[in-house]
């Protein structure tokens, strides 16, 4: 006997009313129960590992709780003022915008090129098209151990093209001005093809008729990207700048192999600040505090996002 | 027309220069990991090594357990991929395929906690495995990843797809619906099903942040986590690190280069039509 039978007998004696209420909105008691058994594991998940989580973030952020001691220490909206006023803290917000700001304009850029080029009808686009996404797959820490190779002031191929250029290159990760732009360079190399691909899928579905009118106007090449492509890639654009955004919020693996926040915490961002305050210094309340405020900022672009990028998308 | 050809031979020679500078960090990691420490300190930029030296890699063998952290990676990923194909089955079957209040709503919910980031709740989650006493183990490094609302979206999108009169045959023909969910609706499912153990499998190869907190001794370290720990270990023998990397990166491309389509595939479909 398999669950649906076991719930149709407990609906005939047990549930008549509630059987007749969501009979009458158009549901059957005993599919009700089975959709709700069948989401069981991801409520609890949800629950546990989500909502719990969320909240109780929000509750340490009130304390100050050095995790080893079972004493919490109230200290009301205090971690928050702290916050504002914390250089350290300020400082990793600062490099974290100027971080998204840069990786998301120049990712944009890249990503819409590569789309562009691979949009073409050639031999051999498919083992290019593996090329361009394949720094996708492998992992961040892999793709940070080689740049920081790359970067090598000494031995890196960096340097020593420059050098062959008769540039002398700089010394990229250990260069205050420099470090956060190398990790921007390295984290475009990254993910620019898995943005070249939505851009790839959004060319693909803009009608041929758009650009045949053109052809008959005799729009040149510039003036049908101009005024025929790039708006009706618009909603690809906001789309990946609202996941480039996210994600550079979230910055974190290339950091912790390639700099470590340094030099002199140049490149500290939000969620490096976060890792050091909970997981080295276990100042557990004040790290949540810097967990809640990620969150709000992520929040509120996924805001903006549901306002203004979904309503232009088809579903 | 002249100048039409030449246009897209110049876009042709964009693209492949474009390839080889993409390629170019892999192929500078392979060769390194191949060269001496002599060749490597010593001369600049040839991509192919003088002569073939095997001992970063020995270097790295003996320098850190990375069949140790191969098998903690594989299992951690196997298993929670395994877990996440059920739920996401499940889950998505219920919110395609089955009528009953509040399915949109759920939905709705499961789509939020998307966007909840994963640093955020990273401390509260560290504390409650804590409270479980399951820091430092497999089931600290699975049981939160069991679940992936990525993975439903995809499969009751698939779903949504599917005609409903394959599934009343099956019905009427006695089957319950676990039966037709498996008989009917998964056979078909097959390519949403193929890009949720893709993505899930790499998300959790890949995974760093969470193993690092996670794990405190070498033998329950994965291979990220002991691929971050070598390089501060050794930050500057090159060879020896390069090697490591080539070593972690082997299964991912595994898959990769067996199910190119699927990875573009997921992407384009999730990313353009919502």
């Amino acid at each position: 006997m398999d669950v649906v039978s076991i719930e149709r007998n407990t609906s005939i004696s047990k549930h008549k009313g509630l059987s007749g209420s969501l009979k009458k909105r158009g549901y059957t008691l005993s599919e009700t129960l089975a959709g709700y058994l069948y989401l069981t594991p991801v409520f609890l998940w949800v629950l546990i590992f989500m909502l719990f989580p969320m909240g109780y973030v929000i509750y340490l952020s009130f304390y100050k709780w050095n995790f080893v001691s079972s004493e919490k220490h109230f200290v009301g909206l205090g971690n928050y003022v702290s916050l504002l006023h914390d250089p350290e803290f300020l400082g990793s917000l600062n490099h974290t915008f100027e971080f998204t700001v840069v990786s998301v304009l120049v990712t944009i850029v890249m990503s819409l090129i590569i789309a562009l080029l691979l949009n073409q009808q050639i031999k051999g686009i498919g083992i290019l098209r593996s090329i361009f996404y394949s720094p996708v797959v492998v992992s961040m820490i892999a793709a940070a151990m080689v740049w920081s190779f790359l970067y090598d002031p000494q031995y890196g191929s960096i340097n020593n093209i420059l050098h062959i250029m008769g540039i002398s290159g700089p010394h990229w990760l250990d260069d205050p001005h420099w470090a956060l732009i190398s990790i921007v360079i390295m984290t475009v190399w990254k993910n620019m093809g898995y943005y070249a691909v939505i851009y790839l899928a959004a060319l693909q579905g803009i009608s041929n008729s758009y650009y045949e009118a053109a052809a008959l106007d005799g729009a040149n090449r510039w003036k049908v990207f101009r005024f025929i492509t790039w708006p009706l890639l618009m909603p690809a654009t906001l789309l990946i700048a609202v996941m480039g955004i996210i994600n550079s919020f979230q910055v974190f693996g290339q950091i912790y192999v390639m700099t470590q926040g340094g030099p002199v915490g140049s490149t500290n961002v939000i969620v490096y600040y976060l890792y050091e305050k909970a997981f080295q210094f276990f100042e557990m309340g004040y790290a949540s505090a810097v967990g809640f405020v990620l969150f709000i900022i992520i929040f509120v672009i996924t805001l903006v996002q549901f306002k203004y990028v979904d309503r232009k998308m088809d579903f | 027309m002249r100048r039409k050809k030449a246009a897209s031979l110049v876009m042709m020679i964009l693209a492949i220069a474009g390839g080889i500078l993409t390629l170019f960090p892999y192929l500078w990691m392979l060769a390194t990991s191949l060269k001496s420490q002599t060749e490597v300190y010593s001369s600049g930029l040839s991509l192919i090594p003088h002569h073939i030296d095997w001992g970063g890699f020995k270097e790295a063998l003996q320098n850190a357990p990375i069949g140790r952290y191969m098998f903690n990676s594989i299992l951690v990923s196997v298993i929670s991929t395994a877990g996440v194909t059920v739920t996401s089955l499940l889950a998505g079957y219920a919110l395609s395929r089955m009528r009953f209040p509040g399915r949109n709503f759920i939905f709705l919910i499961i789509l939020g906690t998307m966007m909840i980031p994963h640093q955020a709740t990273m401390i509260p989650n560290y504390i409650l495995l804590n409270w479980f006493g399951w820091i430092n183990s497999y089931q600290g490094l699975i049981v939160p990843f069991l679940v992936y609302p990525f993975g439903i979206f995809i499969i009751r999108n698939f779903m949504l797809s599917i005609p409903r009169e394959l599934e009343e045959a099956a019905m009427l023909d006695g089957c319950g619906r676990l039966m037709t969910l498996l008989k009917v609706i998964l056979p078909i499912s097959k390519p949403a099903i193929a890009t949720v153990v893709i993505f899930t499998f790499t998300f959790m190869w890949n995974d760093f942040f969470w193993p690092l907190v996670m794990t405190n001794t070498t033998e329950m370290r994965t291979m990220q986590v002991g691929l971050a720990t070598l390089k501060s270990q050794f930050p500057m023998d090159w060879p020896m690190l390069m090697s490591a990397t080539v070593l972690s990166s082997i299964p991912v491309f595994l898959i990769y280069f067996c199910f190119q389509k699927f990875f573009v595939k997921g992407i384009a479909s999730s990313g353009v039509k919502g």
